[in-house]
């Protein structure tokens, strides 16, 4: 037990130095895009949660939907994530870790940039992806804008 | 690599074929792709109990020993292969490698299953797929994907079975504001338990089965299932059930016949909670196990485990526990110089199946690159008759108590 209590403070000592980090402001208008012909016309947060967290992806309309990240480190992603489900990409990682080492269910679809998944949801009825509002254009439909979530 | 069973392949071949009139149907986004990850934990541990070797689970044919740095006990490669014909089948195959029963580090096939999933309320697997008695229990081995170094080792450590060939289906739809899911899955499974002599126990072939349901609303999950592992032979305690019954002695006869019943099921029912908000999360879930041969005890167990997230550090602990029900049995043997030698051997039969053991565990987890975690962790472990360690003093019978220090880094790509 002595050991125990020599470590506690040593490893609290020890995390000091990160405290900071992980708090950065929005900096990108998010949207939730999705293609004009799914029959949806709004999503609410815990709708998206569940689509992008892979809990259950079906939409109000009946199709399944499937979703598109931007990036593994990006900005987009980054946000998004810590606006929808207040984690870091760190713990989105380690939730998909999860999921997919377990052969549970299988992450979103990563494309390099919004302007590629602007292209495919505007290909594709079932596909869903968040952007940056300025990359939105009439090929795809706005179901929801993050910086209303709560 | 431990061969799947044809009877299983078949069953694939079937979801197969049942696809083939679905997917025509299907909306396709996801083309045909292939797709190869893996996870490993490199991991250093030290304790300072002589005598005692500290194991992660029962099939470890050796443990850290005291004072010297071990390098065996949590270190973990996994590689898997992905491949989706699209948004409704895949295909998963997982090789994983870690030192064994037999003191190598040959790959197992952990995972090789076809996956249908017609729609979102159902899915199906069929192959080789991962144990869920416990929750996350699939997960056991990928050390990114959770807080602490290692999975409780008093719950998880416990089984040699982590993996089935067989069959499951899932369902799940919304209810109220949350979900709500159903699955229930059984096959074959088996594993290796090295006891404290370095014999080798298998159970291979041992049938499994269960079910859980599970409710997620918001950063709340509750969990409530039952499993059960039916041995494919029972438990034999050779020469020794014939001795106790040969003495005459009442008390050593009744516990002949209970070494002797010929059941061989264990079941296993647990609950659990998540609260997973943000920066917190807490998981707590406790089990009865409860052994239907009377002369294997039932036991209880649990953990919760705790952490906040700060910045890229996560702060975390753990307690987690197992105890075996009820004392060993007496044999009406003492004060019988003769039979001396058999009653201490009705004893260390008994104490080999028993497990009272409980930790509290403090450490911290460091994001400092994607997928790549680094962790300290401080285990302070008590001991009491548990068959997890092995213990190699030469007076067994007192409780022990040691602190673990681990250094793990997990990575994920």
């Amino acid at each position: 037990m002595r050991h125990l209590l020599i470590a506690i403070p040593l490893l609290l000592l020890a995390a000091l130095p990160g405290l900071s980090l992980g708090a950065k402001p929005p900096t990108k208008d998010l949207v939730v895009i999705v293609n004009p012909a799914s029959g949806v016309t709004a999503l609410q947060p815990g709708d998206v949660v569940n689509i992008f967290m892979g809990r259950y992806r079906k939409l109000p309309s009946g199709i399944v939907a499937f979703p598109i990240d931007i990036g593994e480190r990006s900005p987009e992603r980054e946000q998004f994530y810590r606006q929808l489900v207040h984690k870091s990409l760190a713990e989105v990682d380690a939730y998909w870790a999860r999921l997919v080492f377990s052969g549970q269910t299988s992450p979103p679809l990563q494309v390099p940039d919004g302007k590629t998944a602007v292209q495919l949801v505007a290909g594709n009825r079932a596909a869903i992806a968040y952007v940056d509002r300025s990359v939105v254009d009439e090929r795809v439909k706005v179901v929801l804008e993050l910086e209303s979530a709560p | 690599m431990q061969r799947l069973s044809s009877h299983w392949l078949r069953m694939g071949t079937l979801l197969l074929c049942m696809h083939a009139a679905t997917a025509a149907a299907a909306t396709d986004l996801a083309e045909r792709r292939v797709t190869v990850g893996g996870f490993g934990t490199i991991a250093m541990l030290y304790q300072n109990e002589d005598g005692i070797e500290y194991r992660r689970f029962v099939g470890q044919p050796h443990g850290a020993e005291a004072d010297k740095l071990d390098f065996a006990t949590d270190t973990i490669g996994g590689l898997q292969l992905n491949a989706a014909w699209n948004q409704q089948l895949d295909a998963v195959v997982q090789a994983v490698t870690r030192l064994n029963s037999n003191n190598n580090w040959d790959p197992q096939l952990t995972r090789a299953f076809v996956r249908w999933n017609p729609s979102e309320t159902f899915t199906a697997r069929v192959g080789r797929l991962g144990l869920e008695i416990y929750p996350r229990a699939d997960s056991r081995d990928v050390g990114y994907s959770q807080l602490p170094i290692r999975p409780a080792v008093e719950v998880f450590g416990l089984s040699p079975v982590d993996r089935f060939d067989g069959g499951e289906i899932a369902f799940k739809r919304p209810l109220g504001d949350g979900l709500i899911s159903f699955k229930l899955w059984g096959g074959r499974g088996g594993g290796d338990i090295v006891a404290q002599d370095g014999s080798i126990s298998n159970v291979d072939g041992s049938m499994l089965w269960g079910a859980h349901v599970e409710y997620a609303q918001g950063p709340w999950i509750f969990r409530i299932g039952s499993g059960a592992i039916n041995l494919d032979e029972p438990i034999q305690f050779g020469g020794l059930v014939e001795a106790l019954r040969a003495t005459g002695v009442p008390q050593s006869i009744a516990l002949a016949n209970d070494l002797d019943d010929k059941a061989r099921k264990t079941w296993f029912h647990v609950a659990g909670i998540t609260y997973d908000e943000g920066p917190t999360q807490v998981r707590l879930f406790a089990a009865h196990v409860d052994t239907e041969t009377k002369g294997s005890p039932s036991a209880n167990v649990g953990q919760i485990v705790g952490g906040y997230r700060i910045g890229t550090f996560t702060p975390y602990a753990t307690f987690s526990f197992c105890k075996s029900d009820g004392d060993i049995r007496e044999t009406g043997l003492e004060g019988m110089p003769e039979l001396a030698a058999l009653d201490a051997a009705a004893r260390m039969t008994q104490e080999a199946f028993r497990y009272g053991q409980h930790s509290l565990a403090l450490g911290l987890r460091w994001d400092f690159m994607p997928k790549l975690a680094l962790k300290f962790q401080v285990d302070q472990v008590w001991l009491n008759e548990s068959n997890l360690v092995l213990d190699k003093r030469t007076d067994r019978s007192g409780d022990a108590e040691l602190t673990v220090f681990g250094v793990a880094l997990d990575f994920v790509f």
